[in-house]
């Protein structure tokens, strides 16, 4: 077995060692660019890096303060979103995250969607790919509890509770885990990102208007045709509006 | 000669009599129908009319379908079959219906029942509206009378272009008036703003328009208090609840109401007026915010968030690891069936494994716990556990595994009176299998038991 193990590593960390690679971006003169209120070249650093793969809470927090500064409000919902899905217990992402949500036009809405707020239980502490290792935790210590159970002839009984428990946080975790993903991928979060969009009833222009959201206002994408998308808003109204007006949050 | 008088003869005075109630008959039943208007008999006066407000409608407008049918009077109107067209591309919503009038049409005194429903066109493009179907049903004086109208072809527009940017989804006429339940309050206390759109078109759909107030307001969104009656016609109100955070005369700047108007196919924008208001300081000031100019869009010339240090290299990941997640979420209930398979594919190599030898009077103790075990049992599996215990004891003595054919030799080097005992003890514990036994029986049996099995680990233990 030792011997499967030693060039599984050696693999593993070679694959990494390519796919990371490190790249220089000048984050000082975005920064001072920033504090001279220079917010469009603070942003186009930030955005070069961005476009350079960098997925990193700190670059798309910058970003989004650059953003704010500068009066694009949506925008810079937008970022900080993503700021808090790379990094979710930084209080002050949370903090700006309530302050935009507070001022756009369409206000506060609440969630109203039971999968949707369940699949967003964990957003506030952990990351996906956090909630995915205690998850794999979780799922392998129940495995390797079973292995000993299995093989075990004797005391069988004290192993039975150990292994109902652990069944038990192992479902509580998959299911979180998998609603998480599930909402995620059927319904990716997506920002309002123009002033004014007039949401339709149909997948053109030619169809019933039915209401306008603002910029900065929150939806979920459920499904695309022809460059329109058709939406869910928090309160759970729906319509189709133009792709090109909102961005997803989950930047891939 | 006197003309001979041949009285008619029965058969033909029946013959004139029959005939001449034949003609009463038939003179009556001619009056009958002339004078009764016996509306019934005469349903094929009855005809339809549909008509349809607009041919050409914006996506969205409201326009009425209305339908009458014209039946002459006293006929039951209740019993007329009535197929909708299934209007297609088109939102409907029927109108209360009305009672059924009276006109004279022709000359004639008719009855008209009038149904009208409110379509809502959905998407842009011609449609068609098929013909309304409406069977009058067979009397015993006439045959069944189908009435059908023409179709209609109705080209849904689309809304114009440049719309303003307070048009959020307005069709028709419209007016439209604000004002404040105070004009005087203490900073922090709630000010109701009501706004009134009054007007013929889509009303019961027309939106919240949108409010922007300075920062220093706090505003709250009222549940509409009335309802238009009509879908079509009516005021439709708004309110909202205003909580200002600063003292001084402010003005509540006015409200715009876009909408389209359908007859001139443009967009029309309706303005509130202005209205002022004293918010007086209240007794405790609150530090409230400075007025900004606008709630949206907030432009900071002196940023006051700071940034976070980044460092200047920043990994950029470009790999997708999800195979190797795949791998990783595998592996334990691979490994977890590799430990399952290689354990049983041991145990079936090896059924019976040697058994663990243990040392002192540990297999006693263990014996004697087991034996405590099999007296909460029943009887019949207190006398298989019995037999197990002692050959396991024995097993874990000797370390070997000591079956029922191989118990001889295990206890060669014990007396005879002890092995005798022994196996007592076994035949009884195998015959607690078969055979009827009561918990009295089992006592003794794990009591003597108990006994030998001390006795064999004293001499094994010497």
């Amino acid at each position: 077995m030792a011997s499967l193990i030693r060039p599984f590593a050696i693999f593993l960390l070679c694959v990494l060692l390519v796919s990371a690679t490190a790249a220089q971006f000048d984050f000082e003169s975005a920064a001072t660019a920033y504090n001279n209120g220079d917010f469009a070249t603070a942003i186009s650093i930030y955005d070069s890096a961005l476009a350079a793969g960098v997925r990193d809470g700190g670059v798309f927090f910058n970003l989004a303060t650059a953003y704010y500064a500068s009066g694009d409000n949506a925008r810079a919902l937008l970022n900080y979103l993503r700021a808090a899905d790379i990094a979710p217990r930084e209080n002050d992402t949370q903090l700006q995250i309530a302050r935009l949500r507070a001022r756009r036009e369409d206000g506060n809405m609440q969630e109203s969607d039971a999968l949707v707020l369940f699949g967003s239980l964990t957003n506030a502490w952990l990351t996906y790919d956090e909630l995915n290792v205690l998850t794999w935790c979780v799922w392998t210590s129940f495995f390797v509890v079973w292995a000993i159970f299995f093989r075990q002839k004797h005391g069988r009984q004290r192993l039975r509770s150990v292994l109902f428990v652990n069944a038990s946080v192992m479902a509580v975790f998959l299911l979180l885990l998998f609603s998480r993903w599930y909402v995620g991928a059927t319904m990716p979060p997506a920002v309002v990102i123009e002033s004014s969009v007039q949401v339709m009833n149909g997948a053109g222009d030619n169809y019933l208007p039915l209401f306008r959201v603002f910029a900065a206002a929150e939806v979920r994408i459920l499904e695309e045709r022809n460059d329109w998308l058709r939406v869910i808003l928090p309160d759970g109204r729906q319509g189709w509006l133009r792709a090109s007006n909102i961005e997803k949050v989950i930047v891939p | 000669m006197m003309p001979s008088y041949h009285p008619p003869s029965p058969a033909m005075c029946l013959r004139l009599i029959s005939a001449k109630y034949l003609f009463v008959l038939v003179v009556v039943l001619f009056v009958f129908v002339q004078i009764i208007p016996l509306d019934a008999q005469d349903s094929g006066s009855s005809f339809l009319d549909v008509t349809i407000d607009s041919l050409t409608p914006y996506v969205g407008q409201p326009t009425i379908y209305t339908w009458q049918l014209f039946l002459p009077a006293g006929m039951n109107a209740e019993s007329a079959q009535i197929t909708l067209p299934p209007f297609t591309g088109f939102g409907q919503e029927n109108l209360p219906a009305g009672d059924v009038q009276l006109q004279t049409v022709n000359g004639q005194s008719m009855q008209v029942v009038q149904r009208q429903i409110v379509l809502y066109p959905l998407q842009t493009g011609t449609f068609t509206i098929e013909a309304l179907q409406i069977l009058l049903p067979e009397t015993p004086f006439q045959s069944a009378v189908p009435l059908s109208s023409p179709p209609f072809a109705v080209n849904v527009l689309p809304m114009p272009p440049n719309a303003p940017v307070y048009f959020q989804n307005a069709i028709g006429q419209f007016d439209v008036a604000a004002a404040l339940n105070v004009t005087s309050i203490a900073v922090g206390q709630p000010v109701i703003l009501t706004m009134t759109i009054t007007g013929t078109g889509n009303i019961q759909q027309v939106l919240r328009p949108k409010m922007v107030l300075p920062e220093f307001w706090r505003i709250f969104e009222q549940d509409n208090p009335v309802q238009p009656a009509s879908p079509v016609f009516g005021s439709r109100v708004f309110e909202w609840q205003l909580i200002p955070a600063q003292a001084g005369i402010h003005v509540i700047p006015a409200l715009e109401f876009g909408f389209l108007n359908p007859q001139t196919g443009s967009y029309e924008t309706r303005t509130t007026t202005p209205l002022p208001i004293e918010v007086l300081a209240a007794d405790n000031p609150t530090t409230s915010p400075p007025i900004s100019a606008d709630v949206t869009q907030t432009t900071h010339s002196q940023p006051d968030i700071m940034l976070k240090p980044l460092p200047e290299n920043i990994a950029s990941r470009s790999t997708n690891f999800d195979i190797w997640g795949l791998v990783l979420w595998l592996l334990p209930p691979l490994g977890a069936g590799l430990v399952a398979f290689m354990s049983s594919a041991r145990s079936r190599r090896n059924p019976s494994p040697k058994p663990e030898r243990l040392s002192g009077s540990r297999a006693l103790q263990q014996a004697q716990m087991q034996l405590k075990t099999a007296l909460s049992q029943s009887p019949k599996d207190a006398s298989v556990m019995i037999a197990d215990i002692i050959l396991t004891y024995l097993s874990r003595k000797t370390g070997q595994s000591i079956q029922r054919e191989t118990l001889k030799n295990a206890l060669s080097g014990l007396s005879l009176p002890v092995q005798k005992t022994l196996l007592d003890c076994l035949d009884h514990a195998d015959a607690g299998r078969y055979a009827p036994v009561s918990e009295q029986d089992i006592k003794l049996l794990v009591r003597d038991t108990l006994r030998i099995l001390l006795e064999i680990d004293k001499t094994w233990q010497a």
